[in-house]
């Protein structure tokens, strides 16, 4: 009954989304406050539905309800409360059901939260919000309904994939959507302006906290789930330019080109036509994320075959959303008139230099990432290729380079016109700590690879410059340093945020290079009581034993490790087998320093009691995720700033008697 | 109930469109408003930043020309704009419509997907299946951690066939079908394909693939049945295979021989019975004209003349209880009492099995039984001694 309820009103919602594409989008043309009000009620209602909904599926799946098909299809008797919880979402039907949650949630923040929006934009924005909802709702209900029923109920479900079966993966998921979905409005906004004809800086001030949100997320969820991929993989790396990877990486790039052509549309009145490009681009690239990841497509284009309902499906509504909403820029895009000039080289200039490497950068990945798919479909399966990192690595890394080096200098220019030669004489410091840097590394890997180098050089010099911009602002050691320190505290939110998140790149970048040039791996049988010495460390296997854990059997092993004689660890690497799919997972044993990561996975025993061993030694690699968390910080940092509450201008309205009623 | 639920969301669904279209707008300001709005904002920032140093003097004037420009261009704007219409009540017609449409609609695409009025079956309530380990409260967790000491035990002593055995059977007792089976597999190897193992093997795999057979399956149970047609295991299973391919009278001539091969009195002939019956009806036959093969009534025969040489008749005991187990009534029974009580009842079944056999000493197999509850109970004490008494009994 109560599966059947969840049914129901998601199906109530998907009717409410249909009303509120159309009524607020009338009333938006006709100038009826009343009409366009109807998007708000709406919203919140759609919000209220499917909220509704998720409870009821997650409830058949808390209570183990097997006459619920995707229950038996993805959960299972002995699996613990967490995993309970989290399959409801761990699942093609279920995720769509987060997915549509999520937007939801969106619409009913903009519904709440956007008394500051002009009432027309607002409503067109949600109408539009709620068409995408509609493609949704009819998607989950047509082809992928998790309400789906049997009878008689199954004696017990098949289990979550084992790998799904931790708590990293247990919220990447929702993290990924919510930067997905968030993207969403800054399209519906976008869409909204192009329908107006008209950009103007109301739209971007209040389109910017919605991209910014989506992209703290997407971040959050992008650092997640390499986090994860780092330590249940098994295989010590964190990034392997993975279609799916890939999926959730081109959206956050595009993404982040958008935030910062934001700024220039609010402040200078220009690149409008752009912004509104790259939002539509930044979208289209967060519907791709979610079809490919849970359709299959990625995998193989022949998932289409297998399931062509749902292929077609998500084929044409992607048509739909893509195809329609460029073919409405190149109708309207020209219509929007920017007033600002600027030269090349100023902080406009540097934003639009952030977004074309960006852009370029998504469209490398992009076609690194399709390109195999579109031979495997062209030769019949005949011709399979691939792919992989030396291929990412090649493009990717030198289009970040320069983007990265520009990144310090940048916010140092001033707007309109910029003077780079002062820029780069207040960067001398940056120039002194990255050469020196250079040197040193240069120095102590001798003969290695020569990203290593180029690595810490523009990490450095990132990271310096960001902290020299920082000191400027505050104009440290040029004034008595009480006044600094003042100046420092009364930074505004948002350079606050800028700050940090360039800083946390920084890191980021440090801990990429680390792990990526300097990796030691160290493969090999080991019986108990042998010894390994990876970097310094000596790992001494102390042997393995089996466990019964609540829905798995594990193979854990013990690791001593010790440098010059004194203890610094035990590690306890596990090798599970689910005994519901008999599939087996790693669990790496993981000690993080700030110098890098103790990482030991066991494999298979051998007959004679030994067993294979897998040592890592990844030098700086937890930098990578404080680096992300930083830049996470700085996003919820400026998002908090005022100038993102500023109110809503007042009119009242016309006494009662003035006006004709209708 | 459901209805009712669906109500309650149908009227917060109308409730929630409508009513809020009766209270008019009170903010009417024009779109070019809310640009001037920011301007202003821009206007104040600049200010912060260059009383703070943080922007120069000319800049500044520079920036703060550029948006005061644009703020006139927006006060021009919405001199000529109009406001918005605010006026409660405009257009309610198409609300309303809108409003009934919408349950209207999802009731009717809801009667076509949906499945009105079916139930919910969370695993706790049911009462169609074994309780999953974790849901089998006091008995399954004891009898879970009792298993997982003893797997622990087995790890060190790997060729103890007994001890795999009852491994097996208490987590086929527990409902954990596949570690059972893994348990019998090793007990079948040690025991070189014990008849009686060899069908607890196949029996617990099927139970793992949720009664679905697979040909090894199924020849491991024709081969139990052949090394030892008096099983029942094997002859009940291979005709629950028949009956699952369709051919339901050939289910029931195979269980017809069961029966005939059975004593009277064994525990699970009604159930046999029932099962024969259900085939019958199901697939339109006269059940009572199925007669038992020649084999079975051969076997019939050749097991009442061995019955006074006592070894086929114990084998047929220990085959007709193998893994005995309470009653589902009494499964629940226990699960309703408290910790002590259920103690008490557990070692009531031990004790009255002990007095059976202090009553009828000449069964091996009951002995046998009473080992393992003595064991499963902890009393190492009271084991030691049913096993010496088994013992004499088996050096007879």
């Amino acid at each position: 009954m109560i599966a059947e309820l969840g049914h129901f009103a998601l199906i109530l919602a998907l009717a409410v989304a249909c009303v509120q594409g159309v009524i607020p989008m009338l009333g938006a043309q006709l100038g009826r406050l009343s009409w366009m009000r109807f998007a708000d009620q709406s919203a919140i209602l759609q919000f209220v539905l499917v909220g509704v909904s998720f409870a009821c599926l997650t409830h058949a799946y808390v209570t183990s309800d097997f006459s619920v098909v995707n229950v038996v299809q993805n959960s299972h008797s002995a699996k613990p409360m967490l995993y309970k919880v989290s399959g409801v979402w761990g699942n093609h039907e279920g995720s769509m059901l987060l997915w549509v949650l999520i937007l939801a949630v969106f619409g009913c923040a903009v519904a709440m939260f956007g008394r500051y929006l002009p009432p027309a934009l607002k409503a067109r924005a949600l109408a539009i919000q709620a068409l995408i909802a509609v493609g949704f709702y009819l998607f989950i209900l047509l082809t992928s309904n998790p309400f789906q029923r049997m009878f008689p109920p199954a004696a017990d479900g098949q289990d979550l994939n084992p790998l799904l079966q931790d708590p990293g993966l247990a919220f990447h998921p929702p993290m990924l959507y919510l930067g997905y979905v968030g993207f969403s409005m800054a399209f519906s906004f976008a869409i909204a302006a192009l329908i107006e004809g008209r950009v103007d800086a109301a739209w971007a001030r209040w389109v910017r906290p919605w991209t910014l949100a989506a992209w703290c997320f997407l971040t959050g969820g992008i650092a997640l789930g390499s986090w994860w991929a780092y330590y249940e993989l098994g295989w010590g790396g964190f990034w392997f330019w993975d279609p799916v990877e890939n999926a959730s990486f081109m959206p956050w790039l595009i993404g982040t080109a958008l935030l910062h052509s934001c700024v220039v549309v609010e402040k200078r009145d220009t690149m409008k036509a752009w912004t509104i490009f790259l939002a539509i681009v930044a979208f289209s690239f967060s519907l791709l994320g979610t079809f490919l990841v849970r359709s299959g497509v990625l995998t193989s284009v022949h998932a289409f075959a297998t399931d062509p309902e749902r292929g077609v499906f998500i084929l044409v509504l992607l048509l739909i959303v893509i195809g329609g909403s460029f073919a409405l820029y190149a109708w309207r895009a020209p219509q929007l008139k920017s007033t600002g000039l600027f030269q090349p080289i100023s902080r406009e200039g540097a934003l639009l230099l952030n977004n074309l490497l960006m852009g370029t950068a998504a469209g490398v990945v992009l076609l690194g990432t399709l390109y195999p798919l579109f031979i495997d479909a062209i030769s019949d399966g005949q011709d399979k290729i691939s792919v992989g990192a030396p291929f990412f690595n090649a493009v990717f890394i030198p289009l970040m380079t320069p983007m990265v080096a520009a990144m310090a200098i940048g916010p140092l220019l001033a707007w309109k016109r910029g003077d780079l030669t002062r820029a780069l004489k207040t960067l001398w410091i940056a120039f002194v700590v990255a050469f020196a840097l250079a040197i040193a590394t240069w120095s102590w890997q001798s003969g290695q690879s020569p990203w290593g180098i180029v690595g810490v050089a523009i990490g450095a010099w990132l990271a310096t410059g960001t902290l020299i911009e920082l000191s400027e602002r505050i104009r440290l050691f040029r004034i008595p340093f009480s006044q600094s320190l003042r100046r420092l505290i009364s930074l505004p939110r948002a350079s606050w945020g800028m700050t940090l998140a360039h800083f946390g790149l920084a890191l980021a970048v440090f801990g990429v290079t680390g792990a990526g040039a300097w990796k030691v791996e160290s493969v090999q049988t080991m019986r108990p009581g042998e010894t390994v010495t990876v970097s310094g460390y000596d790992f001494r296997f102390d042997g393995a034993q089996e466990k019964q854990g609540p829905n798995y059997l594990t193979t854990e092993a013990r690791f001593t490790v010790s440098r010059d004689g004194d203890v610094v660890t035990q590690l306890f690497p596990e090798k599970r087998v689910y005994t519901v799919r008999q599939m087996p997972t790693t669990e790496a044993g993981i000690y993080t320093m700030l110098s890098g990561d103790l990482y030991a996975v066991v494999g298979d025993s051998k007959s004679d009691g030994s067993y294979v061993t897998r040592i890592y030694f990844n030098p700086l690699v937890a930098w990578m995720w404080i680096g992300a968390l930083t830049m996470v910080m700085g996003g919820v940092l400026s998002l908090s700033d005022r100038r993102f509450r500023i109110g809503a201008p007042r009119r009242a309205a016309a006494p009662a008697g003035a006006q004709p009623a209708e | 109930m459901f209805w009712a639920l669906a109500g309650v969301l149908i009227v917060v669904v109308i409730a929630v469109l409508v009513v809020p279209q009766f209270v008019g707008a009170r903010n009417v300001a024009r779109r070019a408003e809310y640009d001037i709005n920011v301007f202003k904002d821009q206007l104040a920032e600049l200010d912060r930043d260059q009383a703070e140093g943080r922007i120069a003097g000319a800049e500044a004037d520079a920036a703060r020309l550029e948006i005061q420009r644009r703020l006139l261009n927006a006060a021009d704007a919405a001199e000529k704009e109009k406001s918005p219409d605010g006026t409660p009540r405009k257009g309610l017609a198409a609300v309303f419509v809108a409003a009934i449409a919408v349950p209207v609609v999802s009731v009717v695409f809801y009667l076509q997907t949906g499945t009105p009025g079916m139930p919910d079956f969370p695993l706790a309530e049911r009462t169609d299946i074994r309780k999953a380990p974790d849901a089998a409260g006091f008995e399954g967790r004891s009898l879970r951690e009792l298993a997982d000491r003893l797997q622990e035990r087995l790890r060190e002593n790997p060729n103890d066939e007994k001890g795999w055995t009852l491994l097996g059977r208490t987590y086929a007792n527990i409902g954990e079908s596949r570690l059972a089976a893994a348990a019998y597999q090793r007990a079948v190897e040690l025991t070189n394909r014990d008849p009686e193992l060899l069908a607890d093997w196949a029996e617990a795999r099927l139970m793992a693939r949720d009664g679905s057979f697979t040909p090894e399956i199924f020849a491991d149970f024709l081969e139990a049945r052949d090394k030892n047609p008096l099983l029942p295991k094997p002859w009940f299973y291979v005709g629950l295979d028949k009956a699952m391919g369709g051919d339901l009278e050939g289910a029931a001539q195979i269980w017809t021989d069961l029966l005939t091969i059975q004593p009277e009195g064994a525990p699970f002939v009604a159930a046999i019975r029932d099962q024969i019956a259900r085939a019958a009806k199901e697939g339109g036959f006269d059940a009572s004209k199925i007669e038992p093969s020649d084999t079975a009534k051969r076997l019939a025969e050749g097991m009442a003349s061995a019955q006074p040489n006592g070894a086929p008749a114990l084998d047929r005991e220990s085959a007709s209880s193998a893994a005995p187990g309470p009653t589902r009534e009494q499964v629940e029974a226990a699960q309703e009492m408290t910790a002590e009580e259920r103690n008490a009842f557990i070692r009531s079944m031990v004790a009255r099995l002990a007095e059976k056999l202090e009553e009828n000493p000449n069964d091996p197999a009951g002995w046998q039984r009473l080992v393992r509850a003595y064991e499963v109970l902890g009393e190492t004490e009271k084991a030691a001694e049913a096993r010496k008494r088994l013992k004499s009994l088996q050096g007879n």
